[in-house]
């Protein structure tokens, strides 16, 4: 699961023995832990340099099935191919559906909502997310109150209820997918945005950059931003996955595509009614979420690793499912 | 009679591909009653040898061989049963933060009880009863209390005497105790160090006593280990070592170490390089890569510590047999001894600092910590003032103030007869004035950014030069710290604590400042790199001719730096003065029992000390004590202590306290 | 302790006034007049609809409408539904114990799978206890909830004609739901008492326990363990929500009439003073969960109680 966690154990010959107790790494744990700006390979390395190609190759064919369907699968989706219910065979290795449409293809082209939503809904969340916590860690006063209530209310809503709220008032669709993904993950990053700021704000080479007479902006750009964006980084990676589940929960629900186009979640759904005759019509679509949000934290464990060398054996952020 | 004979104790640890070995064959002796100092730095291996007796190795280390006598069983072979049931029985251990050893959500009874009930076959109420017992015996205030409170309701000395109580609460026959006083302020390690000695006493323990302080050896230890690289490289009776150290690493060891003592101007000595990494240890002897009288042979071949029980060293080549030792460093050439009578830079005016706390909406009167309250002090041009007194007496908001990363509540910071406030035209602070020396460089350095970047952005912030120019500053600034070039492109982490020192202090000067306030600029190094910056800094501040204020704890170290001292307790200075006078005669006492505190590593003055630490703790800077802040630790307060604050006056020449009875007659003002 | 528990309610209270107003704003955030969408597939004519504007008081100032929801919230009137015309107060009412059974009995699924394994993990890192907890973390986290209620019930109520594929009746009935509903959690709670409980065994007073002659399991159940519990416990609060929230797929997979399936058929319908009873409901449930969790953190963990001051 985690993508190579040794490296950031640190074994070196003595426990803390400063004089002032301050846990301040010698030279030989330095060099054991290695650099998070160590050179590139090295990076990639430390995330297993395998690993990183073999993630890379399946995100690749996702992407390229989210974005050109019809190269992996040529057929029209939402036309009948064959009698309904046929088995997985060598013709249709998934089988067909209940109308008779070939599960394969419909796997395929039902890539593109889902990952749409998550993907979009995440960069929304990131960008409102971050201005939010920015706003809310920079300033003082009214702003940064009226910043800190909303998040706290939306803090108090589970991310799914937000979710549901937002399709309730924007209707059915992949618009409305895509933008409660979005908000309902802004508080998420929000408050790690926050907590962030907060915690630079007041570090000693911010207070350092400021004795040399720079302005709180040019701090923003030189100090805050990119320490900031490796933990953004890492909070996005590993939020997509469950962006991902909280997509495919709102179109099996039915808040997703029309019928009849492709969509995994609403396959999922439709197929869950022929269980006893036909199993194959929901458990690809299954099988296909699965897989992408097995991915997705793969892919989260990955960049964090790289970014961040000196992570704690935390891997995840535990925080929503739904 | 011996009560512990450790032979041949090797462990080792596995790291990735590696196995460090942090003890390499060590042999040593504890007999009952007696204390034995192991001496250090990070990384000496002096704490894996405690854990190796008490056979706590994290779980990639083991013991490798060799064996671990207590009594008359060997703990290194015991069965994991057997052991369990020795710690705490038969050993017992304190270890150095009391911040975080103790479980934070179980009440401090409990625990000692826990420890009681695991070795004795007695009743919950049985073991209430002893654990009160041995929260009288390390002398708690109002153990009955204490023993229903949680560990964040103590202060960090009452809670190291909980871990003294509950390391001592089955009376076991070796105590282990490492850096048990380094976390505490030096008043409450002395209150602490005579607990441990009046123990051992009483109790008849032997106690191996860890530390990286040669004033703590000193004063507290029978005979003296000291540890290199995993080795042991010389033992002998603590007089005898700390008269005749015969290992060069000793001898620099001691060197290195500013004292209270000592004439002003002298360099300390310090020890190039840093220790070897573990994992490949040198060949030959381990010192030799550091060591100044290092030959060939020292490098080819592993010198055994020799036989003589008294002294024993592994060394090919001992320091004669003189007084020698530290003395021998070579004075500097400009020793100009008088202070410096330039114009006031800095001029501080009745400054307070108050942080407001709680504060909840619904409370209407808000508290506030009184961190600075009313301080008023002058820096001359070219001198070194330090400001000194213990955690919390608000040494460092003071720092603060006067390179004005916080605004004083009240009062006036100028420098160069200019207000530095932010409400003077032009808004932010002129940062080519002052800067600061943060206590912790690699906090202050951003480890995102390479040396290059990090020493460049003060000229880049200013406008100064152009590329070209800046990279040659940046150049020049490494040359003058010691630093070599290829330094530039690397990151903060890559260094060891020393170096990163000195890219804060190169960066700190890039845009030539006339004042650098330090704070605790040595405080997170060890002893031998410790010297090495001291050094760093006196020769930097003559060659650019600096004004420092100096933040610092330690007394010998501001000794060593400052003209003149001003010393803090509880956000106001309680004296004033030329350092020289000050440390001859202090006038208050507070001073004076801050003096008497520190352990000195010369053990015949150390054991001459008729000591009377300063009893009790800081009080909260919430709610200060009336009058007198001093006056509730004071051992010469009386009622008008309480009622009348006392003011700053001058007691002799050049010299201040603010006491109503002053340990020095104030002479009449000429 | 009472001041501790007074000071957290006084926090929660503008979080609850945060969430009435979200509730009631869901209704004028819906684009295009709230009349009309209330009239949703009846095709109005203007003056119809202006007539729905009078008598709902839709005509008034915002802030007066929000009084006057807040008034009707306070005489526990949450408005009425479109589709039934009854009150949407008493339809949650009715539906709510459903839902809290099966959010009740997911949590104990996820406590009594994820505890275990979590401390089994944490206390031998590399342990078969500790891979079982990984195949269960892995599976959790990444298969979704309501496909594993479909595979399920392939399996027990197609195949093995175990346990009933719809209904309510009896405990049988509840199996199902439940372990589906609760196997994500079960996952989480894995990783963070193993991350936790590993953490804990770095801290300093792990020797302390050690070095006064505790066993190994001593060290685990009455130190680590005890320190361990205190995170997992707030993060068990948090995701009460996201419970009984996902509560709603599973009640429409099983056919189970609870507050979930009848807020996901409310959305569909357009039925929007459900929405808006649902959201507050659950919200609200959300809050008061957090403030309990909070007070047992704070009998549990003796330093929280003196950060809160009021």
């Amino acid at each position: 699961m985690t993508a190579n966690m040794d490296t950031t154990s640190n074994t070196s010959g003595e426990p803390t023995i400063d004089p002032a107790a301050g846990p301040l790494p010698d030279a030989s744990t330095a060099a054991v832990t290695g650099g998070f700006r160590a050179s590139a390979t090295a990076r990639l390395a430390r995330g297993g340099l395998i690993s990183g190609a073999v993630l890379g190759v399946l995100v690749l064919f996702l992407l390229v099935i989210a974005v050109l369907p019809q190269l992996i699968a040529p057929g029209d989706p939402t036309a009948s191919v064959a009698g309904a219910f046929t088995a997985p065979s060598g013709e249709h290795w998934f089988g067909t559906d209940d109308l008779g449409r070939d599960v394969l293809t419909r796997v395929v082209w039902g890539a593109h909502p889902i990952l749409l939503a998550s993907v979009l809904g995440i960069a929304i969340a990131t960008v409102i997310g971050v201005l939010l916590g920015l706003l809310g860690g920079m300033t003082r006063g009214l702003a940064s109150g009226l910043v800190m209530r909303i998040l706290d209310v939306m803090l108090a809503l589970p991310a799914l209820l937000i979710a549901l709220m937002v399709v309730a008032i924007a209707g059915n669709g992949v618009t409305s997918i895509v933008i409660a993904v979005g908000v309902a993950y802004i508080p998420a990053f929000a408050r790690v945005v926050y907590g962030s700021v907060q915690r630079l704000r007041t570090a000693d080479y911010v207070a350092a950059a400021r004795l040399f007479g720079a302005s709180r902006s040019r701090t923003v750009v030189r100090h805050l931003v990119p320490n900031l964006a490796t933990e953004i980084a890492v909070v996005a990676s590993s939020a997509l996955g469950w962006a991902v589940l909280t997509a495919a929960t709102l179109s099996f629900l039915g808040f997703g595509v029309n019928l009849p186009n492709p969509d995994w979640g609403v396959d999922l759904a439709s197929g869950g009614q022929y269980l006893q005759t036909a199993w194959w019509i929901s458990t690809f679509p299954g099988l296909a979420v699965t897989a992408t949000i097995l991915l997705s934290n793969y892919l989260g464990d990955y960049v964090s690793a790289i970014l961040d060398p000196r992570r704690t054996v935390r891997v995840r952020r535990p925080w929503q499912l739904g | 009679m011996t009560l512990l004979a450790v032979r041949d104790l090797r462990t080792q640890i596995r790291r990735g591909r590696d196995v460090v070995t942090p003890v390499d064959g060590i042999s040593f002796d504890i007999a009952p009653g007696e204390t034995v100092g192991l001496v250090g730095e990070s990384g000496s291996g002096k704490t894996m040898t405690g854990m190796s007796i008490m056979r706590l190795l994290p779980g990639a280390g083991r013991i490798a061989a060799g064996s671990v006598r207590l009594a008359d069983r060997d703990l290194a072979s015991l069965g994991s049963r057997d052991m369990r049931q020795a710690r705490g029985r038969d050993v017992a251990m304190v270890f150095q933060d009391p911040m975080t050893s103790l479980n934070p959500t179980i009440t401090i009874g409990r625990q000692i009880t826990e420890a009681v009930r695991l070795h004795r076959n007695v009743t919950s109420a049985g073991a209430r009863e002893r654990a009160l017992e041995v929260l009288r015996l390390v002398g708690m205030p109002q153990p009955e209390q204490r023993l229903d409170s949680y560990p964040h309701e103590l202060s960090g000395g009452q809670r190291q005497r909980v871990m003294i109580a509950l390391a001592l609460a089955c009376e076991p026959k070796l105590l282990i105790a490492d850096e048990p006083t380094t976390a505490l302020d030096v008043t409450i390690q002395a209150q602490i160090l005579e607990l441990l000695q009046e123990l051992r006493d009483r109790l008849g323990m032997g106690v191996l006593l860890i530390t990286h302080d040669l004033g703590v050896i000193a004063g507290q230890a029978d005979r003296v280990l000291v540890m290199y690289a995993g080795r042991i490289v010389e033992s002998a009776p603590t007089e005898e070592l700390f008269a005749r150290p015969r290992h060069p690493y000793t001898e620099a060891l001691l060197g290195a170490i500013p004292r209270l003592d000592q004439q002003r101007h002298e360099e300390l000595r310090s020890i190039p390089g840093l220790p070897p990494d573990l994992a490949h240890p040198p060949a030959g002897c381990r010192f030799a890569p550091r060591c100044s009288f290092a030959t060939d042979r020292c490098r080819t071949e592993d010198p055994v510590l020799t036989d003589d029980p008294d002294h024993a060293y592994a060394c090919f080549h001992p320091r004669p047999v003189q007084r020698s030792a530290a003395r021998t460093a070579p004075v500097t050439a400009e020793a100009a001894d008088e202070i410096a009578d330039g114009d006031t830079l800095l001029e501080l005016t009745d400054v307070h600092k108050e942080f407001p706390i709680g504060g909840g909406f619904l409370r209407r009167r808000t508290t506030s910590l009184k961190a600075v309250s009313g301080i008023s002090l002058t820096v001359a041009a070219g001198e070194t003032f330090a400001l000194v007194g213990e955690s919390g007496c608000g040494k460092s908001t003071t720092g603060r103030l006067i390179v004005g990363l916080d605004e004083p509540t009240q009062g006036t910071v100028s420098f160069a007869g200019q207000s530095t406030g932010s409400r003077r035209p032009g808004g932010r602070m002129r940062p080519r004035d002052m800067q600061l020396v943060f206590q912790d460089p690699s906090a202050s350095l951003d480890p995102r950014m390479k040396v290059s970047a990090s020493l460049a952005e003060p000229l880049v912030l200013q406008h100064i030069g152009d590329r070209r120019e800046r990279a040659a500053r940046v150049g020049e600034m490494l040359d003058q710290v010691g630093l070599s070039r290829t330094s530039l492109d690397r990151y903060p982490h890559e260094f060891s604590g020393g170096q990163r020192q000195r890219i804060g202090l190169a960066r700190a000067l890039m845009l030539r400042p006339r004042l650098v306030v330090a704070d605790e600029p040595v405080s997170a190094l060890d002893v031998s790199v410790q010297s090495q910056v001291l050094n760093l800094m006196r020769s930097l501040q003559r060659a650019m001719g600096l004004t420092y204020v100096v933040i610092s704890h330690d007394l010998s170290v501001v000794k060593y730096l400052a003209d003149r001292i001003g010393v803090m307790y509880l956000g106001k200075l309680v004296e004033l003065g030329a350092a020289d006078g000050i440390y001859r005669q202090p006038a208050h006492p507070y001073t004076a029992g801050l003096l008497d505190a520190i352990p000195e590593p010369d053990p015949v003055r150390e054991r001459a000390k008729e000591r009377k630490p300063i009893a009790g703790e800081l009080p909260s800077a919430i709610d200060p004590p009336s009058g007198c802040h001093f006056r509730t630790r004071c051992p010469f307060a009386q009622d008008r202590c309480a009622v009348e604050e006392p003011l700053l006056r001058p007691i002799s020449g050049n010299q201040f306290a603010a006491c109503h009875f002053p340990l020095r007659t104030p002479e009449p003002v000429a | 302790m009472a001041r501790f528990v007074l000071g957290r309610l006084l926090i929660a209270i503008p979080v609850l006034l945060g969430v009435t107003i979200v509730a009631f704003l869901i209704i004028h955030l819906i684009p295009g007049n709230p009349a009309q969408v209330m009239l949703f597939g009846s095709n109005p004519t203007p003056a119809q609809i202006h007539a729905l504007e009078v008598r709902l008081g839709l005509d008034d100032p915002l802030y007066v409408q929000y009084g006057k929801y807040i008034a009707g919230l306070l005489h526990g009137d949450l408005g009425t539904s479109f589709v039934t015309g009854r009150s949407v107060g008493s339809e949650i009412v009715a539906r709510a114990p459903s839902t809290f059974i099966l959010s009740g009995a997911a949590l104990l699924v996820a406590i009594v799978i994820g505890i275990p394994l979590g401390i089994a993990g944490g206390a031998r890192p590399g342990s078969v206890w500790d891979r079982v907890g990984r195949v269960i973390s892995v599976s959790g986290v990444a298969i979704p909830y309501f496909w594993l209620a479909l595979i399920f019930t392939l399996i027990f109520a197609v195949h093995l004609r175990l346990l009933p594929a719809v209904g309510t009746q009896g405990f049988k009935s509840l199996i199902m739901p439940a372990v589906a509903l609760g196997w994500g959690y079960a996952a989480i709670l894995t990783r963070l008492v193993r991350s936790r409980l590993i953490e804990e065994f770095q801290d300093e007073y792990i020797k302390t326990a050690k070095a006064k002659g505790c066993s190994d399991s001593r060290v685990l159940f009455n130190h680590a363990l005890r320190n361990a519990i205190i995170p997992t416990i707030t993060m068990l609060g948090l995701q009460i929500g996201n419970i009984l929230t996902g509560a709603a797929a599973i009640e429409v997979i099983f056919g189970r009439p609870g507050l979930g399936s009848f807020l996901v058929s409310s959305i569909a319908a357009k039925n929007i003073p459900v929405v808006q009873g649902a959201v507050l409901f659950i919200g609200v449930a959300y809050v008061v969960i957090n403030l309990v969790v909070d007070v047992i953190v704070g009998v549990i963990d003796p330093r929280t109680r003196k950060k809160v001051t009021v």
